[in-house]
C-alpha cells in the first residue's frame, strides 16, 4: 500500500507522440495527456517518465554540462512536462536492463524502472507492454 | 448422448507474466527488510535495557542507523538526496535549540545591542482561569489526582509525555524510507511548526506553571506543584537514556512554554496521516492522542492549557497554509503543462 496516488509513466514512444505535431497519433495522445495533466492537478495521480527518455524530450540537442548538472540535482518543471517527475536512472538500473531478456534497450529500461519503483500504469504506443502485467492507458479518439 | 468434448469451452486468457519474469531480482530489497526488522529488535533491546534515547543527538543517531538499513542499495544519487535532507534535518534541530536560548538572554542585534522580550508571567495563565471560570486547570489537576504513589493514569500521561522524544522522529524516519515525496510534505510542516514556535518562544517567554508555583523562583501564582513528568513511564521500567554529548546542543530553555510543542507535535502527525486513515472511529481514536497530551501536560504542571490550543492552532495553521501552497504547485505546473501544450 503506497501513501502516494498512483503513478503513471510516460512512456518514450509517448512523450514523442505529444511533443511532434506530425506525429500519427499526436492528437490522441494530447487529448489522453490533457486528462492526466487535470488528474495531476486533482492529486490522483503522479506522472512520472524515465530520467532518460524526459531529457532526451526536454533536451531534443543534447545538453550542456551547466545544463546537465542542473537537470541531475533538480529538473527545471517548465514547458509541456512541467508536471511529471523524472524517474532517476543509475547504474544499478542500466546493468538490470541489460540483463533482461527483451531486445529493446528502451523497453527493457522502462520496465525495470517501472518494477523499482512501483509503477503499473503506463502510456505508451508501444505494443511491446502489452506483453506484461501492467495497465495500459487507452487513448481517447481525439 | 452428449460427451464433455461437444459442449462449448472457456479457456481462460493466460495471464500476463509480471514484471518479475522479466526483470532481474533486485537482491536488496530482502537485505534492506531484513536490516530494517533487525534494527527495530535492536531498538526495542536498548529501549527496554537503555532506556528511551530523548537527547536530540541519540535520536539523530538512532535515526541515521536506521536510515543506512533503509538505504542500502540504492542509487548513488538516492544516497545525495538523502545526504542534502539529513543536512536540512539537522540544520533545523540545531537552529531550533540554538534560537530557544534566545528566549533567555535576548536576541543580540548585530552585536550593538540586545532585545530582550518580557517574561509573561500571568497573562496565559489568567487566560486559563477565564476559559475555566476562575480555577487554575493545573492545580486542580494536581490537587484531585497527584498521590505519592504512582497510580494508572500517571503511568499514561508519563508515557503520553515521553512520546514526544521519539515519535514525530520515528515518523519521519520511516516516511524517510518509504516515500520521499511525502517525508518533503511531512518536514515542511514540521519546519514550519518550529520556525512559529521559536519566534515566539523568543518574543513571548512565558512562564510555565511548575516554575509559577515554584517558591524557588518567587512568582508564587499558586502553592508548589509536583513537576516529576516521567515518573508514570519510569515506573514501568522504563528508562529515559539522554547521554551527555560535549557538543552543547540544547540551550534548556525555561521559560519556553507557549506554544506547546509537545502539544503541537502531538497533532502533527495524526493529522498527517488523517486522510489515509477511512473509519471515523479510527480518525476519533488518532485524534484522541493530542487530547491525551494536553491533559497530560497540564496535569504535569508543564503547560498552561491555552499554551497546547496556541499550539494545535499553528499546527491548523501550518496545515492550511502547506496544503494551500501545494495545491498551488500543482495548479501551476498543470497550467505550465496547457499553455505549452500544442
Amino acid at each position: 500500500m503506497s501513501m502516494d496516488p498512483p503513478k503513471v509513466l510516460l512512456e518514450a514512444t509517448f512523450l514523442d507522440a505529444v511533443t511532434q505535431p506530425d506525429h500519427p497519433r499526436h492528437d490522441e495522445c494530447v487529448a489522453a495527456y490533457r486528462e492526466l495533466v487535470q488528474q495531476f492537478e486533482d492529486e490522483q495521480v503522479l506522472l512520472v517518465a524515465v530520467s532518460d527518455h524526459l531529457r532526451a524530450v526536454d533536451h531534443p540537442h543534447g545538453l550542456t554540462t551547466g545544463e546537465k548538472v542542473k537537470w541531475f540535482v533538480h529538473r527545471p518543471r517548465l514547458g509541456v512536462f512541467a508536471p511529471v517527475d523524472p524517474l532517476y536512472v543509475g547504474g544499478q538500473h542500466r546493468r538490470a536492463a541489460a540483463a533482461t531478456k527483451v531486445d529493446d534497450p528502451t523497453v527493457a529500461l522502462t520496465l525495470v524502472m517501472c518494477s523499482r519503483y512501483g509503477v503499473r500504469r503506463v502510456a505508451t504506443l508501444h505494443e511491446a507492454y502489452e506483453a506484461f502485467d501492467l495497465d495500459l492507458l487507452p487513448l481517447p479518439v481525439a | 448422448m452428449s460427451t464433455a468434448t461437444d459442449a462449448p469451452t472457456f479457456v481462460p486468457p493466460s495471464p500476463r507474466p509480471g514484471l518479475g519474469t522479466v526483470v532481474p531480482y533486485e537482491w536488496f530489497r530482502p537485505v534492506r527488510i531484513g536490516l530494517m526488522w533487525t534494527y527495530l529488535v535492536g531498538y526495542l533491546l536498548w529501549l527496554k535495557y537503555r532506556g528511551l534515547t530523548v537527547d536530540r543527538v541519540s535520536v539523530a543517531i538512532a535515526v541515521a542507523i536506521f536510515l543506512v538499513c533503509a538505504f542500502v542499495g540504492r542509487t548513488w544519487r538516492t544516497w545525495g538526496v538523502l545526504l542534502v535532507d539529513c543536512v536540512a534535518y539537522c540544520t533545523m534541530w540545531v537552529a531550533y535549540e540554538k534560537t530557544r536560548g534566545a528566549a533567555d538572554d535576548g536576541v543580540s542585534i548585530f552585536g550593538l545591542f540586545t532585545v530582550k522580550f518580557p517574561l509573561q508571567v500571568e497573562t496565559f495563565r489568567n487566560v486559563d482561569r477565564f476559559m475555566f471560570f476562575g480555577h487554575d486547570p493545573n492545580v486542580v489537576l494536581q490537587d484531585h489526582f497527584w498521590e505519592r504513589t504512582v497510580r494508572w493514569y500517571d503511568v499514561v500521561a508519563g508515557t503520553t509525555y515521553m512520546t514526544h522524544f521519539v515519535f514525530p522522529m520515528i515518523v519521519m524516519a520511516v516516511l524517510w524510507a518509504t516515500s520521499h515525496r511525502q517525508w518533503v510534505r511531512f518536514i515542511k510542516r514540521f519546519a514550519t511548526l518550529l520556525g512559529v514556535a521559536c519566534f515566539l518562544f523568543v518574543v513571548m517567554p512565558t512562564v510555565p506553571p511548575w516554575m509559577a508555583g515554584d517558591p524557588d523562583w518567587g512568582y508564587n501564582l499558586f502553592h508548589e506543584l509536583h513537576r516529576n513528568a516521567g515518573r508514570g513511564f519510569y515506573h514501568i521500567g522504563f528508562e529515559s537514556f539522554r547521554d551527555g554529548y560535549k557538543l552543547a546542543l540544547s540551550n534548556g530553555n525555561g521559560v519556553a512554554a507557549m506554544p506547546s510543542l509537545h502539544a503541537s507535535f502531538a497533532l502533527i502527525v495524526p493529522a498527517f496521516f488523517l486522510p489515509w486513515i477511512r473509519p471515523k472511529w479510527l480518525k476519533a481514536l488518532v485524534l484522541l492522542f493530542p487530547v491525551v497530551m494536553l491533559a497530560s501536560l497540564v496535569y504535569l504542571a508543564e503547560h498552561w492549557v491555552i499554551d497546547g490550543l496556541v499550539g494545535w492552532a499553528i499546527t491548523g495553521g501550518v496545515f492550511w497554509f502547506w496544503n494551500r501552497m501545494e495545491r498551488r504547485g500543482r495548479r501551476t505546473k498543470a497550467h505550465r503543462a496547457r499553455v505549452a501544450l500544442p
